[in-house]
């Protein structure tokens, strides 16, 4: 997705010990079965804490500082700000787990049958939604074919996600009434029939929001988005927390779902304050958080790197530092004939020093992955690809083979020509652009800095494709597969940059079409290798998240900072 | 000679010469980064400290100087002529022409001036290198702020409309163009030089605003606004950062100012009314 | 006189339709097409883009878009791309802090610049008078926003006795004078900054002119004490020029209400007009473009209707 409404302005730091979650992973695979005959295999049921809430824990607000979602209506808006946002308020069938693995949410198990070309869903029966009624498997059918609906332009990226269901693609169309494949046999089972395996379907299709249709089946599509429940007034979910009111470009005011069906909040309530990307906002949020305004404040607020040790020596907040939101990149127009051959990309690759941009730019706390998946899918990634980095000769060597030689400005020239390329991006490229360029100038390359806003650059420039470089940062934190990113940025076909990999797009394609995740790690494994050997991009590193909150609030340790926002619930005051 | 307008002068001087010879005089490239020693206060080869890059903060400004420098200088040039342009014919021909001029004044002048500016400069960003930002800066920071010299122009047109010897002149049927130029404009330029002083001032406050904003010259060319805005967090780990690109602002707007009462006050002592716009 | 001023409304009115135009012809002309910023287009066919553009009505010619949008002014019901609120809405939700911090701004300029100015009218040339010459044109030369962010620092951070930022107690559900009041002061005074020299220099030399003109003399000259004089003549008479200013600086005031939103996080309507132009939300901008215009022709007509009032002589024009 994009980073919509806010940019990374300054890179985070502060490298988390990486411990693999092999372990869940594991657990799920055992508990599926991989052999020829297809029994439906089970998913143990979540353990409902009956345990009572200790009552010192349960009281009190938090003001969290955080980017206000285009619309509280997640289908109409399934951008970053939203996927923050909605799990406030909302459900899914599956949520994600420490390693993005499905858990289950508001159904309480599913079958997965004939490898993946149906899903049973057994829906929990003790769920209501904010108004009292109870949730059904009717809402479920509502929520996805809203989602598909013909006139809901705006979620059609995630409808993609439901297009291996039968009938989807029909009445995306709008020739079908009803998509045929999602059956409702009763109030709490959901069947899917898949035309074929797609393996994200437990942990991206499952995973969005539920919506009430009871609320939202007599409004058309195209009117949902100015329907006052999308905008704070009457919005009926089934999350933790409840809607208040929400004061557009102020604050969305949230109260504790004291009938939250895992068992209450342990806030009375949350304050979302709406802040903003411009530059002076970071500072007016730093100070929010040193006097004690805000309590918490990640994701796209979070706290930037070089303030890190500033907040930490203040007696009222403590630093957290995760795996990173976003995987910053360098992506080639491979269309440009400066780089149709892969060694000139080879060279801007050698000459690029990424642990210099680590160390100087990051302060050393930063992950590195060499490919388009984030460090949570810690299965998928293959520690073994070639990574043509920091060294300055290989790269003048390849230069040399395409006819580029240093001139006495110490710019490589041919034919008279200066190597002078224009490196376009927006958010976040200020921070390491500057970085790049004077490394890039010891190979001899001079490089033109267009660091513009997002409006400008994203429609205009890199949609358009008519980049040349551009420095790109996804927000891969939030996406709960590996999957999720590929179709709209590296999928030869339909990428904006131009690589054109075959065995690319195949292992694309491969990587889902089965549901066993040590065969989908093979197909990404060599995908990676692929890539790499083609370097259409530059990975770059994916910069620390860094948490700041009051000390006394007490949060759950995730790895990421959306799993993190994810423990809202949770989240309590010691020492009240 | 008043104090103000030497004190002025002296600034201004200085500041452009500067600019002036910014490839000689700047200690360090402005653009040259030294990650290992970001966020340093002045020491010996840092004069003024260095930013969150580890570059040159006195090189910066001085750099940077040039763009706020040159911006303010041409924008003003581009909204004193407009200015002038209107606010004399309309004084001078009146009735139909001037009302029309004077509503499409008074439009550019319901304008809250920043908002437009907002609009434009985030519309128009993306198809500039960022070397040529300043030049879409210059023409909408100039077009924005012509009015209110133009209000002035024709009030002092209108004036000097009365008087004797132009109606002499006109009667003896000189052309409505020799008229201005010759006798009508060079009476008034006193106030038009007055004027534009001052908005130069104005201007590069304006373009200063918006660089805080993020709206004007970016990053990673130094402009006096944005090296504010750059170091606004920073402000307690590295007070340097802001303060002195601030400062720079401050001072050379002063001078600007400084020599526009100087200025007034030379040339029409009668007048020791304030006039600030 | 009546006609007079329905006269001066309906001219209005034409200055307004011509302001509307141009700022749609800019946002027209401007490269940057708002649907990319609704959805993430990467993920989408090009049929979808289409759809997503006709969605908001980006495919249909240039007059009807500019029409369906004044319209949608004028019924109250156009709508952002981006979250489908209404704009009326928005600047209504936007208008308590604008106005809030614009008037204290004026409130405490005008505390600030009158007394300046009526202590130095009275005698000009001494040092008080010499000191605000000076004063006036170090004050109009320091950047707002670099005081803006000194006294956060200062107040705030420091010596913590006064909010870092918004317009309001974080929990409040209403819009009490007495809750915004310590979050007004530092904008405030920040907005207030580049009026004071203005005003107070305005003040001192209509006080000046005043206080040489004959009716004062014969003021006097009939025994009246000096507190008088100045309290009943001159401040009525000095008053004219400097409320003509004020209508002349509404416009100045909110851009610098844009500044200072950003700096305070307020959510008023300079920080809705950036967000709005950064992200093309056209029907946003036209909004608050257009209501700002609306703001600055009725002041200037109250002004002007005020001029009339408090100096007969300009009454009948």
């Amino acid at each position: 997705m994009n980073n919509l409404e806010i940019k990374i302005y300054k890179p985070n730091r502060w490298l988390l010990r990486f411990i693999p979650a092999a372990l869940s992973a594991l657990v799920f695979l055992a508990a599926c079965g991989s052999d020829d005959a297809t029994p439906p295999t089970m998913v143990p049921v979540a353990a409902v804490t009956d345990t009572p809430v200790p009552t010192s824990k349960v009281g009190g607000g938090v003001v969290m500082s955080l980017n206000h979602p285009q619309s509280l209506n997640p289908i109409l808006n399934p951008v970053s700000t939203t996927i923050f946002n909605s799990p406030f308020f909302f459900n899914g069938l599956t949520k994600p787990g420490d390693g993005m693995e499905p858990l289950p949410d508001l159904a309480e198990k599913w079958e997965i049958v004939d490898k993946g070309l149906s899903y049973n869903f057994y829906l929990r029966k003790d769920v209501r939604w904010h108004d009292g009624e109870q949730f059904t498997a009717a809402d479920v059918k509502f929520s996805w074919e809203a989602t598909c609906h013909p006139d809901n332009a705006r979620g059609a990226q995630i409808c993609g996600f439901f297009s291996a269901v039968k009938g989807a693609i029909d009445f995306k169309a709008g020739n079908a009434t009803s998509i045929s494949g999602i059956k409702t046999p009763d109030p709490f089972t959901v069947q899917v029939e898949m035309n074929q395996i797609f393996a994200p379907f437990l942990t991206v299709s499952a995973a969005q929001m539920i919506l009430p249709e009871h609320v939202w089946g007599k409004v058309a599509v195209k009117e949902m988005g100015a329907h006052p429940a999308s905008r704070g007034t009457g919005t009926i979910g089934t999350g933790p927390f409840k809607v208040n009111s929400w004061t557009a470009n102020e604050k969305i005011e949230l109260e504790a779902n004291t009938d939250y069906y895992e068992g209450r909040p342990n806030l009375d309530s949350l304050i979302l304050r709406q802040t903003s990307p411009a530059p002076p906002a970071i500072a007016a949020r730093l100070s929010q958080l040193k006097v004690g305004e805000v309590h918490a404040m990640g994701l796209y607020a979070a706290v930037p790197a070089d303030h890190v040790a500033e907040i930490e020596a203040s007696s009222r907040n403590q630093i957290r530092s995760l795996t990173g939101l976003a995987n910053q990149y360098v992506e080639f127009n491979l269309r440009n004939p400066l780089f149709k051959d892969v060694r000139m990309r080879k060279a801007i690759s050698y000459a690029t020093n990424r642990n210099e941009l680590k160390e100087g730019l990051w302060l050393g706390k930063a992950d590195f992955v060499n490919g388009p998946i984030h460090p949570i899918h810690s299965w998928a990634i293959n520690p073994n690809t070639p990574l043509f980095d920091n060294d300055v000769d290989k790269a003048v060597a390849l230069f040399g083979e395409l006819g580029w030689t240093k001139g006495s400005d110490g710019i490589l020239q041919k034919d008279g020509k200066k190597l002078s390329i224009p490196f376009q991006g927006c958010c976040g490229l200020a921070s390491y652009g500057p970085v790049l360029q004077q490394q890039w100038k010891r190979a001899g390359i001079q490089v033109e800095l267009e660091a513009m806003d997002f409006g400008s650059f994203w429609g205009p420039v890199y949609l358009a494709k008519k980049h040349v470089i551009a420095g790109l940062n996804l927000p891969y934190g939030l996406y709960t597969d590996p999957e999720y990113p590929m179709g709209g940025y590296f999928t030869p076909g339909r990428n904006r940059s131009g690589w054109d990999s075959a065995r690319g797009k195949e292992l694309i394609g491969l990587a889902t079409s089965t549901s066993d995740q040590k065969e989908r790690a093979k197909y990404y494994f060599e995908l990676q290798t692929v890539m790499a050997n083609d370097v259409p991009n530059l990975w770059l590193g994916i910069p620390q998240e860094h948490w700041g909150f009051a000390k006394d609030l007490v949060i759950p340790e995730k790895k990421t900072g959306y799993l993190t926002v994810r423990t809202a619930k949770d989240w309590y005051w010691k020492n009240r | 000679m008043n104090s103000r307008f030497i004190v002025g002068v002296f600034i201004i001087v200085l500041a452009t010469v500067s600019a002036l010879a910014a490839p000689w005089i700047s200690p360090h490239s402005p653009e040259h980064q030294e990650l290992l020693s970001r966020l340093q206060g002045p020491t010996g080869s840092y004069l003024l400290g260095t930013d969150n890059f580890g570059r040159d903060i006195l090189s910066r400004i001085i750099w940077g100087g040039r763009v706020s420098l040159s911006v303010g200088l041409l924008a003003m040039v581009i909204a004193v002529s407009v200015g002038v342009l209107v606010g004399a014919i309309s004084g001078y021909f009146g009735r139909a022409i001037d009302a029309i001029l004077m509503r499409f004044t008074e439009l550019m002048l319901v304008f809250p001036a920043f908002f437009l500016l907002i609009l434009v400069v985030a519309s128009f960003q993306e198809s500039v290198r960022p070397e040529d930002r300043g030049m879409i800066l210059v023409p909408m920071l100039g077009l924005t702020s012509w009015a209110v010299s133009a209000r002035i122009i024709r009030g002092e047109v209108l004036k000097i409309k009365q008087r004797d010897y132009i109606l002499a002149v006109h009667s003896v049927g000189a052309g409505n163009a020799r008229i201005i130029m010759r006798h009508i404009l060079p009476n008034i330029v006193s106030v038009i030089i007055v004027s534009a002083t001052v908005r130069v001032g104005v201007l590069i406050l304006v373009e200063a605003g918006l660089s805080f904003l993020g709206l004007g010259i970016q990053q990673p060319q130094s402009s006096w606004g944005n090296m504010v805005s750059d170091g606004f967090p920073y402000m307690r780990q590295a007070w340097w950062f802001t303060v002195f690109p601030g400062l720079a602002i401050f001072i050379t707007v002063l001078g600007f100012n400084l020599i526009g009462e100087g200025l007034r006050d030379l040339l029409d002592p009668r007048s020791g009314k304030g006039r600030a716009v | 006189m009546t006609r007079y001023w329905i006269g001066r409304i309906l001219q209005a009115i034409p200055l307004w339709i011509g302001a509307s135009i141009l700022v749609f012809v800019v946002l027209q002309i401007a490269p940057g097409d708002p649907s990319v910023l609704l959805a993430d287009p990467s993920f989408l066919t090009d049929e979808q883009i289409q759809e997503l553009r006709e969605s908001i009505g980006l495919e249909d010619p240039l007059p009807t878009q500019y029409m369906r949008m004044m319209a949608g002014i004028f019924t109250g019901e156009l709508r952002s791309f981006r979250t489908q609120e209404t704009t009326m809405s928005m600047i209504r939700g936007a208008i308590p802090t604008t106005f809030s911090v614009v008037f204290v701004g004026i409130v405490v300029a005008l505390l600030l610049s009158l007394p300046l100015g009526v202590a130095a009218g009275r005698r000009p040339g001494s040092f008080l008078d010499r000191i605000l010459s000076a004063g006036v044109v170090v004050v109009i030369s320091f950047p707002a926003f670099v005081l803006g962010i000194i006294l956060i620092r200062l107040f705030s951070e420091e010596l913590g006795i006064l909010p870092a930022s918004g317009i309001r107690p974080i929990d409040a559900t209403g819009y009490n004078p007495v809750e915004m009041l310590p979050h007004l002061v530092l904008p405030g005074l920040v907005t207030a900054f580049p009026l004071i020299p203005i005003l107070a220099r305005y003040t001192r030399d209509a006080v000046q002119d005043t206080l040489a003109e004959d009716f004062v003399r014969t003021a006097y000259s009939k025994g009246l004490n000096e507190g008088t004089v100045l309290w009943r003549h001159v401040l009525r008479n000095a008053l004219v020029p400097v409320i003509s200013v004020i209508g002349i600086l509404i416009p100045l005031l909110l851009g610098g209400a844009v500044i200072v939103e950003q700096v305070f996080e307020l959510p008023g309507i300079g920080r809705i007009t950036v967000q709005a132009a950064i992200l093309r939300d056209y029907p946003v901008v036209m909004s608050t473009v257009l209501f700002s215009a609306v703001l600055v022709i009725a002041a200037n007509l109250i002004v002007d209707f005020l001029y009339g009032v408090v100096d007969p002589r300009i009454r009948l024009r």
